[in-house]
């Protein structure tokens, strides 16, 4: 949420979740701002805005990436996916379905986060081990204290994709 | 109050209830179609900013708006001055006052087009104080010369004091007598989603979207503060980011919103950034204690005599949170117990319950003490504790509606290896590892009127609508289940309603405590029950039938003979909508309910850097019936990691010149991350149904947290056989600990 009439603006034109996004926004606007508030694309959530906490994280061009410290200026011309796109249609992502299953979050609100980044280490073909998969999400913090759960969630899907 | 149903006993055959059923809100969350309350955007929606105070105590003696007003986008700034602001009852001080007593409290706000345009304002607006010196720790607030922060003097509410049987006769017979002091720091609540609501009014209708724990309570105090009918507000509160006791009360950002969203004609949005939710949220106070036990050499508990101290922040109205000690006393079998409890006044952030309040400070002290007598005494810490089992309440003088804490130290113990660690320390390249019990008792006693609703509406599915919140415990899920249980059919065909004051009966004041399955868990089965029989008796009229000759099920309403039959759409159809309600039943009076636990834990202490890893944990709960084991292991796992964080690494740092918190960012106070965590949090379910409901339920949310943090000292003992008494257990102080054994 950055002021509009005091800042230089930049043109940027994305891809979110396969769909083109053009618009004017303020130079100093967040990729998690932009994504929120220029998109309506809610589902990504903003927790710290310090970069501690990986709530906010989104795929950019497959990686993961903590969409508060990025700006939508520095995301132009790139490929954004978030939670919003995870699912095909109907037919949620394995993820999505293990998270499910497994029971791997209670409030909900890291959820979006911990998807993101465990698709991305999940697409870079990380091993289906534990240790990789913590990894993958140890930068994001549950405060709810699901991190067993997400494990057993993500080893499940790494080890039945493999 | 309606009498109980018949209890849902040990052998009662349960079909749903005690099912590792779907979380219902599972769907929506890992979607991102869950909406949040800082999700909410309105047409026309302005963003506040308050301005908070940078001093710890003294009074603004200038607020000039003038630079702040001219900024692009600013609509409105707005001080002490500029009220009236709404106090809520109890409380005196106006939501926006001149009166400032920690450093973060709400001297103004600032309101704009945008949250950057409100915050860029918020820096320009000039502020002048008139300092007065102030108390920042108990040590200070204490000391001869000190400010007197209230005329009862800076002890507030006097001393209280808990006290059972004959202390000196005890004292006498004691034969071993342990003594030390223990310290717990303050902790932070960190919600990922910060505490924030959304308000808008039309005309005298005041409407919030509000991230609470009950949004029925928060309707009654925002009505009371505005001079508002209970039905011109209505709160929003579904699906709240973590809570954790600190989203119960009413604060000042809503009194604020809404005054200001009212000013300006327009919907208002106020949301805290990370850093006030440091300074301004307010948290669990820090406690100090001076424990004293005395028993026998065979190992009978005689006495615990404590002095507890409590950092209470500005207010008396919130003082009580500061400390307690009741269920640290009615842990073990004691003759005699005496605990005197000082709450002082400090210019800090008020204490606000948090998961456990004044609980998990008490038992993660005396928890260490019984430890500290089985090792004076000789004896296995687990032995010591299975010998003192109290079956009488100390305190209530009643019996327990059910304890189990026997079985929590028997089944824990079996699946932790207990008896096959030899006892004393295991080195091997520069670790320690060590094992350590820890227990716990929570009491259950809060009990309150409970109203639900279930209906079956036009399409033949039952609606259950729920005064509650869901803060992550799936209590939406749980309540499914039971009304499930209780009509005989799936849970799949159950829809439940919550989270809007406008919609809901009020089903609770707020979720805390434990409570909410065993409060409105009892209503939910009376009122599914209600409706089963409307629904057999207008099928048997539709049907010409027997209502005793009628069954329901999924089907709808079925003869038992099976000549025919009527689904719900086509009864519904023919018979209008069929509702129900039920209130919360009359609890027993002859019996004292309370929760139990017992946790058992390994760590490895790096002996180089001091770093306390807890490598697995067994965490064993009576927590009576076990309505859905799935949720319940979530509980588990989440209360013992905020526990090991409260025992091992959560911190406030405060300045104790300016009462300025040091490290009031995510990065700098630290939660535990998942490279903290045991690889297993394993949750044993020791309980029985349990006698202080129908349901046989008690609860689970607080307990874990609860007993996590003494089982991890304690291991820590085990492993270097030095004893840290100040939590957080963190690496310098082992270090320091470990340096001063050595010399």
């Amino acid at each position: 949420m950055h002021c509009h009439t005091s800042q230089p603006q930049r043109q940027v034109s994305l891809t979110v979740n396969g769909n083109p996004a053009h618009q004017q926004v303020p130079a100093m606007m967040t990729l998690a701002e932009f994504l929120r508030e220029g998109l309506a694309l809610t589902g990504t959530k903003i927790a710290c805005n310090q970069a501690a906490c990986g709530t906010c994280t989104v795929v950019l061009d497959g990686q993961a990436v903590l969409a508060c410290h990025v700006l939508a200026a520095q995301a132009d011309g790139c490929q954004v996916q978030t939670i919003e796109g995870l699912a095909d249609g109907d037919e949620l992502h394995p993820l999505q379905q293990a998270f499910i299953a497994h029971d791997a979050l209670q409030c909900g609100f890291c959820t979006p986060g911990m998807l993101m980044a465990l698709k991305a280490a999940l697409d870079a073909g990380v091993p289906a081990e534990r240790e990789a998969m913590a990894a993958a999400i140890s930068g994001n913090l549950c405060r709810c204290g699901a991190y067993e759960s997400i494990l057993d969630a993500a080893c499940d899907v790494a080890a039945r994709s493999r | 109050m309606p009498e109980p149903l018949p209890a849902w006993g040990a052998a009662a055959d349960l079909q749903t209830v005690g099912q590792p059923v779907q979380r219902s809100s599972a769907r929506l969350k890992v979607t991102g179609q869950a909406e949040f309350p800082s999700d909410v955007s309105l047409p026309g929606m302005a963003h506040a900013v308050l301005l908070r105070s940078t001093i710890a105590r003294g009074r603004v003696i200038r607020f000039d708006p003038s630079r702040a007003l001219a900024l692009p986008g600013v609509l409105a700034v707005a001080g002490p001055l500029d009220g009236p602001w709404p106090p809520y009852p109890p409380r005196k001080r106006p939501s926006i006052d001149d009166e400032a007593r920690f450093v973060g409290e709400e001297i103004g706000v600032v309101v704009a087009e945008t949250e950057a345009q409100a915050r860029e304002a918020a820096r320009c607006v000039g502020i002048g104080y008139d300092t007065a010196p102030a108390c920042i720790t108990v040590e200070q607030a204490l000391a001869p010369d000190a400010p007197q922060l209230a005329e009862e003097g800076n002890i507030v509410r006097g001393i209280e004091v808990l006290a059972r049987g004959d202390l000196s006769a005890a004292e006498t017979a004691a034969e071993c007598v342990v003594e030390a002091s223990y310290s717990t720091e303050a902790q932070h609540h960190n919600p990922l989603e910060p505490h924030g609501c959304v308000a808008t009014w039309q005309g005298e209708q005041l409407t919030l979207w509000d991230g609470n724990q009950g949004g029925h309570m928060i309707r009654e105090w925002l009505a009371r503060a505005f001079g508002l009918g209970l039905d011109q507000v209505r709160v929003h509160s579904r699906f709240v980011g973590g809570a954790f006791g600190s989203k119960i009360i009413l604060r000042p950002y809503h009194l604020i919103a809404a005054a200001m969203s009212k000013r300006l004609a327009r919907p208002v949005r106020l949301f805290m950034d990370r850093r006030e939710e440091f300074i301004a949220s307010h948290q669990r106070a820090a406690t100090q204690r001076h424990i004293r036990l005395g028993a026998t050499r065979a190992g009978r508990l005689l006495f615990i005599d404590e002095e507890i101290t409590g950092q209470a922040g500005p207010c008396r109205f919130l003082a009580p949170n500061a400390a307690g000690a009741a269920n640290g006393l009615r842990l073990h079998r004691c003759d005699a117990v005496r605990a005197q409890i000082r709450r002082v006044l400090t210019n800090t952030q008020a204490p606000v319950p948090f998961r456990g309040p004044t609980t998990a400070e008490d038992i993660f002290c005396i928890e260490q003490a019984i430890d500290e007598l089985a090792h004076a005494l000789a004896f296995d810490p687990l032995a010591l504790r299975m010998q003192n089992i109290a079956q009488t309440d100390l305190l209530e003088e009643r019996p327990y509606a059910g304890k189990q804490l026997e079985r929590c130290y028997q089944m824990g113990a079996q699946a932790f290896g207990w008896q096959a660690r030899p006892p004393g320390a295991v080195q091997a390249h520069g670790k320690a590892y060590g094992i350590g019990v820890g227990a716990a008792a929570y009491d259950a006693t809060l009990y309150e009127a409970s109203k639900v609703e279930i209906a079956c509406v036009a399409d033949g599915r039952i609606q259950l609508r729920l005064g509650i919140s869901e803060i992550g415990c799936g209590a939406d899920t749980v309540f499914a289940q039971i009304a499930a249980e209780a009509l005989g059919l799936p849970p799949a065909l159950i829809d439940t309603h919550f989270g809007d004051t406008a919609s809901t009966p009020r089903s609770i004041d707020a979720t805390n405590h434990s409570r909410t399955s065993a409060v409105v868990g009892p209503s939910v089965r009376a009122a599914a029950q209600q409706l089963k029989q409307q629904l057999l008796q207008s099928a048997a009229q539709c049907l010409q039938a027997d209502a005793a000759d009628l069954q329901l099920n999924e089907q709808g309403v079925q003869c038992l003979d099976g000549s025919q039959g009527i689904s719900l759409p086509e009864l519904v159809q023919v018979q209008g909508e069929m509702a129900a309600s039920a209130d919360r039943e009359r609890p027993p009076s002859d019996v004292f309910a309370a929760m139990f636990a017992a946790h058992f834990v390994e760590v490895e202490v790096d002996l180089r850097s001091g770093r306390v890893q807890v490598l697995r944990a067994i965490c064993a709960h009576d927590s009576g019936r076990i309505l859905n084991p799935q949720l319940a292991r979530s509980q588990v796992q989440g209360g013992f990691l905020q526990g090991m964080g409260m025992a091992l690494q959560e911190q406030r740092v405060l300045d104790p010149r300016d009462g300025n918190m040091l490290n009031a960012a995510m990065w700098a106070y630290r939660t535990p991350g998942v490279l903290d965590a045991p690889a297993r949090i394993e949750f044993i379910d020791a309980g029985l149904p349990d006698g202080g409901n129908s349901l046989g339920v008690k609860g689970i949310g607080e307990p874990p947290l609860i007993a996590a943090g003494a089982a991890i000292a304690n291991a820590v003992f085990n492993a270097i056989g030095v004893r840290l008494r100040s939590y957080p257990i963190t690496p310098a102080k082992v270090l320091a600990a470990l340096a001063e054994q050595a010399a």
